[in-house]
This record gives C-alpha cells, sequence and structure tokens, in this order.
C-alpha cells in the first residue's frame, strides 16, 4: 500500500493524471462526470491535506524527490505556503465546477463526447497543478504544454453551441503557443548560464554569477519569461486570446478558466521572478516591473472600459478578468509585502468571485439559450437566486466591503501607498469605479425590464447547479467577512517570497 | 395719472397669484391679509419692551430681524432669479434627450 | 444585554422581508424598526464589542461615542416611520433595500473604529442605491447609476484617505490603528497640518469623501439628482440616512474644524437659491436638506459644546420634519401623480391632513417657536453668537429667513393653495396618514417637550439645561424674522412665478460636459490613435474603410476592437523588444 501522507505531493498530480486516462473508458452516460467528480474530489482532498500537514510541520516547505532522484537530476516537487494556497485554489475550483459540469455539459456539449472531455477536463487541471507544485524549470514547461493543448480542446468544445468557439481556439492556440514558446526559450536559456534545471539550483547559481546584471544571456531569458508570462497570464495588451476564448468555451470550462489558467501563469510569473532571479534582480536592478505597473494599470482601465461596452455577459465577464489580472499583476510588481500580498489574496479572491460568476451565467446559458445582456433583462423575476449570485458577484468585482474583493483591495491599495505610488491608488479605486459601471449593467438588466423570449418562460436553475454556483459565492462573502486564513496565509507566503521570514 | 396707472399694475401683479382663492372666497383673504399685517407690525413694534442681549452690536437695533428678515429674502430671492438664474437655468428637458 | 450591533437587526431583518407576504410582512416592517430601537437602549454604557480583522488589527462594532444616542434614537425612529408611510406600497426590493440602509446606519453610529464605520457606511451606499433606483422609472435607473457612482467615489477617495492614516500609523507603531480616536482630527490635528509625507492628505481624502457624502456643492448635486426620483417612499427613507450620517462622522472625526464653518455657510445659502428656482416639489425639499444640513455642518465647525450639541439636536429634528415634508409630498404625488409646481395647487379642498401635516412640518423646519426646529437650530445661531463670528451668524440668521421662504411657505402654498387646478384627490391611505400624523405630534411635541432630547446630547450637562431656548427675546426676534421673511414671499409672489425650469448643477459636469468631450475630443484622438495603430500594423484595407465610414457607431472604436492575429504578433514582438531594450540599457 502506497504512504499517502509521505507521498502526497506526488499524489496530487499522479492521481489525476491516471484519472484524466482512465476517464476516455468511461463511455456514456453519468459515468464520465461521476469519475471526474471522483477524481476532483480525491485531489481536492488531497491539497487540503497537504496544506494542512505543511500547516501542522511548521517547515517552510516540503520537498519531494520524484523516484527518489536527487533534486539536480530529477524532478523536485516542492510545496511550500504559497503554492499550497494556490493547489488549493485549483483543485478546489475544479472539484467545484467539475461538480457543477453535469446538466451544463449535458446541454452544450454531443453525448458522444463527453468521456473525451471529462478525461481532457481532468488532464488540464492535471497540468495546472502540476505546473504549480514542481521545483523544476523545465518540468513546469511540459506540464504548461499539457495544460495548454488540453484547454485549447475544450475551449473548442463550445462548437457545439457556438462555431466560433474554434476559431477562439486556434486564435488561443497560436497566442499561447507563442507563449510557452517564449518560455521555453527563457528557461533553455537559464540552463545555458546555469546547468541546472531546478529551481531552487538556477536561483543559486545565478546569485554566484559576479555580472548578474549585466549578463546578456540572462537578460534575454527574463525578457522572453516576461513576455511569454506576460501572454500567458493574459496581462494586457497581451490579453488578446483571451476574451473570445472566455465567451466561447463551454459554461463549465468558462469558469475554470477564469478561477484557474491566468491565476497559475501568475504563480509561474511568482516562481521565476522572485524565486529564480530573486527580487534584487527582479524589481531592482531592472526596471521592468515598472513597465509591468504601467501595462497593469493600462490594463486595469481599459480592460474595465472594454467590460463596460460588451453585449454579451460572458464576453464582459472576460475583459473584467483581463482588468483583474491588472490588479494582482499591480499588487506583484511592487515587491513590498502588502503589496505581494493583495496579488496573493487577490488569485484566492478572483477565483471563487468569478469562478461563479460565469458558472453563474452557465445557468442562464442553460436555461434561456443564450448569455446576451437582453438574454439577462428580466430575469430575476424567474431565476432570483441565479440572479442574486451574479449579484453579489458583481458587489465583490466592484470590491464592496463585506466582500472578498474589498480584502484585495485593501492590501493593494495599501501596497500602493507603502511604495508612495499615488496614481496606482487612483488607478485602482478608479478601476473599481469602472467595475460599478460594468457591474451595473448586468443588474439593472437582470432586475430591470420585463422578460422576453425564451427568459419569459426560463426557470429557476437546476440544484446540480445552484449549489456549485452558491458555494463559490458564499465563499466570495465568506473570505470578505473573515479573512484570517487568506490574509494570513497570503501576507506569510509573500513573506516567504520577499526573502523574509515567513 | 401715469403713476396711478403704476400702481394699479404693481397692485394687480400682487393680486394675480391670490385670484384663484379670491373667487373662491375673497372674506379669507382678506382676512389673512389684514391679520397678518396686524402681527407683522405688532412683533416689529416688540423690541420696544424687549432687551435683546446683543453679540454684535447691530443686533440690538429695535426692529433688527424685522427688517433683516425681509431684506435678506428680498436679495435672495432677487440675486436667484436676475443673476444666478440668468447662467443656470434650462428647460426642464434639458438632460431628457 | 446586547453584545451585537443593534442595527443589524434591521440589517439581517430585511433579509427575512422577501420571503413573507401580506399582515406578516407589515408587523415585520414595523416591529423591525422598534426592536431596533429597544437595543439600541438596552447597550450597555460600557459596551465594547470587538472582532479581529487582518493582522491582528480589531474593529469595534460596539461602542458609545458622544452623539451616538442621539443619532441611533433617531435612526430608529425614523426607520420605523418610514415603514409605516411605506407600509401600503408592494414594491418587492425598495423596503428590504430601506432597512438596509437605516440599519447600516445605525450601525455607523455604533462604530468605535474607522474600518467599521467605513464598511456600513458602503453598505449604506448600496442600499440607499438601490432605494433610488427602485423608483423604477427609466429616470430612477439613470439617476441610481449616477447616485452610486457618486458614493462609489466618495467610497473610494475616504478609503484612500483611512488607508493612508493607517499607513502612517503603522509606521508610527501604533497598537491598533484602526480606533476612531486616531482618526479625530479635530481643530488640532488638521488647521495645523504641515505636508510632510503622503500620511499628511489623509485628513484631506476623509474629509472630502465624507463631505461629498454630505452633499456639500459641489459634490453635492447628486442629492437633488438622485432623492426626488425615487419612489413616494424611497425618498422619505433617503432623506433621512446618508446626509446625517455624515453629520455624526463629521462630528466624531472633524469637530471644530473652521473649514467646515464656510462650507455649511455656504451649503445654507446655495440650497436655499436652487430651492428658490426650482419647480419640482420634492426637488425644492431635497434642497432645503443641503441648506438644513449645512447648518449642521456649520455648528460642527465652530466645535464648541453648544454648536456640537446644536447640530445633533438639529440633526434628530430635520430627520422628522424633513420626512414629514416628504411624506407630504409623496401623498400628493402618490395621489395626484403629479410633482410640479406648476402641475399643483388648491388640494386644501380635499386633502386637509396632508396639508395641515405639510404645514406642521413646514413651520418647523423654519424654527417656528413650539416647534422642534425652534429649540435646536437656535442652538447653533447662539453658539455662532457667542463665539463672534459675525459672517456665520448673519449668514445662517439670513438663512434661517430663507428657509421659512423656500420652504416654510413656498412648497404649502404651490401644493395646496394658490391657483386651484381642479385637482380633487382625497387624502391617502390610513397607514401614510397615521405616518404623517405621527411625525406631526413629534415636531410639535419636541418644540415644547425638549428635555428629554437635550439629555441625550453629546454633552448633556448635569447641572441643569445648558440652553435655555424659550426666552421672550429670542422668541420676539424669531417671530419677526419670520414673519417679516414671510411679508418678503408674498410681496415677491409675482417674480417667484414657477416656470418649467431646471437649474444646472455640478452634475452638468459628468451628465454633459463629459459625455460632450468624449464626443468631440476624446474620441477622435482614439479613434486616430487606433487608426495609426492599423496603419502600423499594415491593415490599409481596414484603415480606408473606417477612414470612410462614419465613426457615429461605438463599436467602430478602434481602440477596444479585438486585435487580429497579425497585429497581436507586432504587439508581442514589441513587447519583447522594449523589454531587451530595458534590460540592456538600464
Amino acid at each position: 500500500m502506497i504512504d499517502i501522507q509521505a507521498n502526497l505531493p506526488a499524489l496530487i498530480v499522479v492521481i489525476p493524471l491516471l484519472g484524466g486516462v482512465l476517464a476516455t473508458f468511461t463511455g456514456r452516460g453519468i459515468l464520465p462526470w461521476a469519475w471526474a467528480s471522483l477524481v476532483t474530489g480525491a485531489t481536492f482532498a488531497l491539497t487540503l491535506r497537504m496544506m494542512a500537514t505543511l500547516l501542522q510541520s511548521g517547515a517552510p516547505y516540503i520537498s519531494y524527490e520524484l523516484g527518489n532522484w536527487p533534486r539536480w537530476w530529477g524532478i523536485e516537487y516542492r510545496v511550500d505556503l504559497l503554492n499550497a494556497f494556490i493547489l488549493l485554489v485549483v483543485a478546489g475550483v475544479g472539484f467545484i465546477t467539475t461538480l457543477y459540469a453535469r446538466e451544463s455539459v449535458n446541454d452544450e456539449i454531443a453525448k458522444d463526447r463527453h468521456h473525451v472531455f471529462y478525461a481532457v477536463w481532468i488532464l488540464a487541471i492535471t497540468g495546472l497543478l502540476g505546473i504549480t507544485i514542481t521545483g523544476d524549470a523545465f518540468n513546469v514547461y511540459v506540464l504548461l504544454e499539457i495544460s495548454s493543448l488540453t484547454v485549447y480542446a475544450l475551449i473548442a468544445m463550445g462548437k457545439d453551441r457556438d462555431r466560433r468557439a474554434l476559431t477562439a481556439s486556434l486564435r488561443y492556440l497560436i497566442l499561447g503557443s507563442v507563449g510557452a514558446s517564449f518560455i521555453l526559450l527563457g528557461i533553455g536559456y537559464l540552463m545555458m548560464v546555469t546547468g541546472t534545471l531546478n529551481m531552487e539550483d538556477m536561483h543559486n547559481q545565478l546569485m554566484r554569477l559576479a555580472n548578474l546584471d549585466t549578463n546578456r544571456t540572462v537578460l534575454v531569458a527574463f525578457a522572453f519569461l516576461l513576455v511569454g508570462l506576460s501572454i500567458k497570464m493574459a496581462l494586457y495588451p497581451l490579453h488578446m486570446w483571451l476574451p473570445k476564448a472566455y465567451t466561447y468555451a463551454p459554461s463549465a470550462v468558462s469558469a475554470l478558466l477564469a478561477a484557474t489558467a491566468t491565476k497559475v501563469g501568475v504563480y509561474m510569473a511568482f516562481r521565476f521572478l522572485f524565486g529564480i532571479f530573486g527580487v534584487g534582480f527582479s524589481f531592482y536592478a531592472m526596471p521592468s516591473h515598472l513597465i509591468l505597473l504601467a501595462m497593469a494599470s493600462l490594463g486595469i482601465v481599459f480592460s474595465s472600459l472594454a467590460a463596460i461596452r460588451q453585449n454579451n455577459a460572458k464576453s464582459l465577464l472576460a475583459y473584467s478578468s483581463v482588468g483583474q489580472i491588472g490588479y494582482i499583476v499591480a499588487g506583484f510588481s511592487l515587491a513590498n509585502p502588502d503589496g505581494v500580498a493583495g496579488s496573493i489574496v487577490h488569485i484566492f479572491n478572483h477565483a471563487v468571485t468569478k469562478g461563479g460568476m460565469f458558472l453563474a451565467l452557465g445557468a442562464v446559458a442553460y436555461r434561456v439559450g443564450g448569455t446576451d445582456i437582453s438574454h439577462l433583462r428580466g430575469l430575476a423575476k424567474r431565476m432570483p437566486l441565479t440572479c442574486g449570485a451574479l449579484a453579489l458577484g458583481g458587489l465583490g468585482l466592484i470590491g464592496m466591503p463585506l466582500t472578498a474583493g474589498f480584502i484585495s483591495k485593501w492590501y493593494l491599495v495599501k501596497g500602493a501607498m507603502g511604495s508612495g505610488m499615488w496614481g496606482l491608488v487612483v488607478v485602482v479605486l478608479f478601476g473599481s469605479l469602472l467595475a460599478l459601471v460594468y457591474v451595473w449593467k448586468l443588474i439593472e438588466a437582470m432586475y430591470f425590464g420585463e422578460p422576453t423570449g425564451r427568459s419569459a418562460e426560463a426557470k429557476e436553475a437546476p440544484l446540480s447547479m445552484l449549489i456549485p454556483i452558491w458555494i463559490l459565492v458564499a465563499l466570495s462573502i465568506y473570505f470578505g467577512v473573515d479573512a484570517t486564513f487568506t490574509g494570513e496565509t497570503a501576507t506569510r507566503a509573500a513573506a516567504g517570497l520577499l526573502g523574509g521570514t515567513p | 395719472m401715469s403713476d396711478h396707472d403704476n400702481d394699479t399694475g404693481i397692485i394687480a401683479k400682487l393680486r394675480a397669484p391670490w385670484q384663484s382663492m379670491l373667487d373662491e372666497s375673497p372674506k379669507a383673504v382678506r382676512t389673512f391679509w389684514v391679520v397678518s399685517l396686524v402681527l407683522l407690525l405688532l412683533i416689529a413694534f416688540a423690541d420696544i419692551f424687549v432687551h435683546h442681549h446683543e453679540h454684535f452690536g447691530i443686533d440690538g437695533t429695535p426692529g433688527f430681524y424685522s427688517l433683516y428678515g425681509l431684506g435678506a429674502c428680498v436679495v435672495m430671492v432677487l440675486g436667484s432669479k436676475f443673476v444666478v438664474a440668468l447662467v443656470l437655468k434650462r428647460k426642464d428637458t434639458y438632460y431628457d434627450d | 444585554m446586547i453584545e451585537f450591533p443593534p442595527g443589524l437587526i434591521l440589517v439581517l431583518g430585511a433579509l427575512l422581508l422577501p420571503f413573507v407576504k401580506g399582515p406578516v410582512r407589515g408587523a415585520l416592517s414595523l416591529l423591525l424598526p422598534l426592536a431596533t430601537l429597544v437595543a439600541v437602549w438596552l447597550v450597555p454604557d460600557d459596551a465594547n464589542v470587538t472582532v479581529s480583522f487582518l493582522q491582528g488589527m480589531e474593529m469595534t462594532l460596539v461602542k458609545w461615542n458622544r452623539p451616538t444616542a442621539v443619532f441611533a434614537t433617531i435612526f430608529s425612529l425614523m426607520a420605523f416611520g418610514g415603514a409605516l408611510f411605506a407600509l401600503n406600497q408592494n414594491r418587492k426590493v425598495e423596503l428590504p433595500a430601506a432597512f438596509v440602509y437605516a440599519g447600516s446606519a445605525v450601525c455607523v453610529t455604533f462604530a468605535g473604529d474607522i474600518l467599521s464605520l467605513f464598511i456600513f457606511w458602503e453598505l449604506m451606499a448600496v442600499g440607499s442605491s438601490i432605494v433610488v433606483w427602485s423608483g423604477n422609472t427609466e429616470a430612477s435607473g439613470r439617476a441610481g447609476l449616477r447616485y452610486a457612482a457618486v458614493h462609489f467615489l466618495g467610497g473610494a477617495v475616504m478609503m484612500a484617505g483611512i488607508l493612508a492614516h493607517v499607513f502612517a500609523l503603522n509606521a508610527g507603531g501604533v497598537e491598533n490603528p484602526l480606533l476612531l480616536d486616531y482618526f479625530a482630527f479635530g481643530p488640532g490635528g488638521f488647521d495645523a497640518l504641515s505636508f510632510n509625507g503622503p500620511g499628511d492628505i489623509a485628513p484631506f481624502l476623509i474629509l472630502i469623501g465624507i463631505l461629498i457624502n454630505a452633499a456639500t456643492p459641489p459634490f453635492g448635486s447628486w442629492l437633488a439628482d438622485a432623492y426626488p426620483e425615487a419612489s413616494e417612499s424611497g425618498t422619505v427613507f433617503l432623506s433621512a440616512f446618508t446626509t446625517k450620517t455624515s453629520v455624526y462622522v463629521l462630528m466624531i472625526l472633524f469637530a471644530g474644524t473652521e473649514l467646515l464653518i464656510y462650507a455649511g455657510m455656504m451649503m445654507a445659502v446655495y440650497g436655499i437659491v436652487y430651492a428658490i428656482l426650482e419647480n419640482d416639489m420634492r426637488r425644492i425639499l431635497a434642497y432645503s436638506i443641503v441648506n438644513q444640513v449645512g447648518f449642521m455642518v456649520c455648528g460642527i465647525g465652530i466645535g464648541t459644546e453648544m454648536a456640537l450639541n446644536g447640530a445633533a439636536a438639529h440633526a434628530f429634528a430635520h430627520i422628522i420634519y424633513k420626512a414629514l415634508l416628504l411624506m407630504s409630498a409623496g401623498s400628493v404625488l402618490y395621489m395626484t401623480g403629479k410633482r410640479k409646481c406648476t402641475d399643483l395647487g388648491g388640494l386644501y379642498h380635499t386633502m386637509p391632513i396632508t396639508m395641515w401635516c405639510g404645514i406642521i412640518g413646514a413651520l418647523a423646519i423654519s424654527a417656528f417657536p413650539w416647534t422642534s426646529g425652534f429649540i435646536s437650530k437656535s442652538m447653533i445661531s447662539q453658539a455662532a453668537a457667542d463665539n463672534h463670528l459675525f459672517a456665520a451668524w448673519m449668514v445662517l440668521t439670513a438663512a434661517s429667513a430663507g428657509v421659512f421662504l423656500h420652504a416654510g411657505i413656498k412648497f404649502p402654498w404651490f401644493v395646496f393653495f394658490q391657483k386651484d387646478r381642479g385637482l380633487r384627490p382625497p387624502d391617502p391611505p390610513w397607514n401614510m396618514r397615521a405616518a404623517m400624523i405621527f411625525f406631526a405630534v413629534l415636531c410639535v411635541a419636541l418644540g415644547v417637550w425638549y428635555e428629554p432630547l437635550y439629555a441625550i446630547l453629546p454633552f448633556p450637562n448635569v447641572n441643569g439645561p445648558l440652553y435655555e431656548p424659550y426666552t421672550v427675546s429670542h422668541v420676539v426676534s424669531q417671530l419677526q424674522l419670520l414673519l417679516w421673511s414671510g411679508l418678503a414671499f408674498f410681496l415677491l409672489l409675482p417674480v417667484l412665478k414657477r416656470t418649467l425650469t431646471i437649474t444646472l448643477d455640478f452634475d452638468w459636469f459628468y451628465r454633459r460636459f463629459v459625455p460632450v468631450l468624449w464626443r468631440s475630443v476624446l474620441k477622435p484622438v482614439v479613434t486616430v490613435f487606433g487608426w495609426s495603430r492599423d496603419v502600423f500594423f499594415i491593415e490599409s484595407k481596414r484603415f480606408a474603410g473606417a477612414m470612410t465610414r462614419a465613426d457615429t457607431e461605438a463599436a467602430r472604436i478602434p481602440l477596444f476592437r479585438e486585435w487580429s492575429l497579425g497585429s497581436a504578433m507586432v504587439l508581442i514582438t514589441f513587447f519583447l523588444f522594449v523589454f531587451l531594450v530595458v534590460g540592456y540599457t538600464h
């Protein structure tokens, strides 16, 4: 019998990996979904246990060497507070969206492809978990490819509902591949300089370089990685793949992607910028964090403006996501404790908020057949619980007190002040005002006016959808009222990233 | 004669807003005015018997409050109607289109 | 013993309301405010309920501050009166939203730290925005969005100020930087400010945030913009809480700040001028809120014990008579469907109760002796006089006269008398009448029997009354002032003829100026910028198309248009180039 406790880090990746492969044999009917729920549920339980283990051990990190190879030859999995937290987000949202997916997938995807869908779905989650847990730079790339390829496929499966999903997927495939190759090039150059692929070794070798700040290979690696990661995180204006992909993907996929995919991109940026290059190089020697700040600020303003102008609620939320990535990137670009903590805590807060909202829109699509603003008109009369969830989630996007979004805003603004970045303070607060406008657009549509067409006959969404929706929305409220867990974890993880003692 | 015309002009203008009520019950309107004017005079001349504790000098002057109330209102009304309105007044459908 | 914020009874109770119907809903809507009122008075004197916030900071949810008793009492009472007035209406969300709004206001008064104060402050904005929007017309929808935007902007400014101050306090090694005591800027902490660091800007940001909510010009145009668009009952609720909560917070944080004297004077005059020019009866009353809050703000700026007592007492009295006036106007609107003075008149024939209650409210707002306004407003004027603030005293006295003119006579005159328009509606349903009579009785009762109110003021004097309103001199001078300004009204009636007009205010900037600026300046610039991008990325075909088409359609703004893959690639290369160049040249 395998010792679960000792092999915890490996199991978090191995179980969904095997589960995903096995899912292809589950045939038709309810079985693929049940299997996927089982696998993602087990994975979520493992990440919970991982977090508990880490917190109990009191150690800064838990290292696991795959196949007992020493880490400089083999692959090391390394879990510290930061990635334990992200693992929790990915696995948790993965599990909840899987629970939700049954009715939605039944409705949106041809019956004979369900087993394929769930297999790819689980593998996508596997890839995201793997990127997060690994301590090996090349392994990051491999898993990134696994998650990317599967996500392209997942988006393309939206074609049964809307053919435009295919072009959206192709678009993401092209841009995503460019991003991934840039990351690969960056890792390659780093290996040239350091001779290793293990992240910690890379960092140690880089720190030994006498001329680190002027080493051209390191600079090129840095530039390639920054651009590649920006594409993957959908940092404005390199976000061009995101809006269409989120809009035309199947409902459950949109929720999963919005909550996890770009967040894992941000996590990679944490590992590379803070972990490998180090704070001193990334944020003090290089002025590039100023460019990141500028991109993030522009992103907050312009994508929120773009969100206001959307006529499809899913596109609206997609553009809003680009803006929210702006907050996250702005936070860590400050490289001070409050800013980085704000960035980390917002990864969590935005995942539950936006995930819940996309799920709610999925319920709308399920009942009404589309997510245009016109479909939402007067819908609160017919689907009060779904619309209530959307409205509460919207308050979270604005950053109202008592929602999780407020906690993020609190840290970010404080961080910006800590660095004397008053311009960023203005941008963050102005951004929440713009969020008010686009959220209002949704709320006004839902609560104002009379439903027409299919909206007029729509029933409330089934419980199998409502429960996952409300779990996420309830979390986004709960962690706005009591942010002790998220706040402290983020603060300690930020301290770890910035090199202090966690 | 022109003076007289002018007088009726002012009185006619003052009467106009009351016309509807005068038509209905002229007695009530007349009583209202008589009682009001008596009260106005009584209260203004009360200052002869009442000592006001003055803080600034002028507020101790007999009849100060009466004149100040009348004057302040005239200034505010004329100021609003003829100065502020000149710049800021618009049709009430201004924002509708 | 009450170990939770009493306002939560209203806030959480509001969440029950949508699930009950008929008489249960009615009973619940009357019981919740009463329960809150009882709970307020059951909070022990030494209450100190705390919960922890981030990183060991503590929020103090329940604590008596000096003005808490006055404000919490009147807010609960007002919620009751408003609920009674709203009993017969069937809008689903309005009453729950109004209760969240009122309950949060009560919570603000019990907050012992800046963060819980701010949280409930923002919750008020949510509740009140929904109340505006429950007017359920297109105009109320738009006004609601503007209202929400202004308040969230104010909230954002205030939050920036709070964080800046917390940051400075943290740097100074303060144990629990959220405590309200650290935010009481008062005269010393504010007027003697020196700009040494970003923390010093905090009081200004917080003050601006509060003044936006207090409807101080030029930030105040949201009030007259939004309040008259709400429903009959919605406006009654709205009139009570937002501005008066600001008064409460100003009193806690900025008592004695000289700037507020001038802000208050400006508000008092602004309210009168705009009310004189206004035609919509509820907008007239909305402007007079600004005018009355001006008295309170001025009192807070003076900052002596009597001035603060006066401001608090005036807030108490004001909420009652203003609600009464708006109930009267609301009843007229409810029965006639008309809101403009030019459409109204002669209603005394068939709406006697509404008329008399309106007149009592009008007398109270004018501070006629033996009404609630008299025993409160006079304290502020007295404080100005005692401190030899000549200008403030002159302006406040003139404003007192002006109030009688624009709200005291103008409102009843144009609505109930003047020209008979042939309208013959009866008085409104029983619950509306009951609410009006209840508040009318309160107006008079407070004017005559004012000791209980004086006893709960921020600075109650244990050795006998602090202030005696009914001296012969005071009664006579007030009557002189009011009666003679009444004369001015009737003499100037020909000039005061109602016109079908509105008066531009600061909201013109965001309702007209910015849209025009966008259409005629910014959008062309952005469009040209987009074209240049198209040229840069060699999409001449699309460029030519864009040049020839009119750019009226919003979707044509290239900045927001979907990027083609080709241009995306160029952009990616561009960023790679930028990062490389930056890396080499740093």
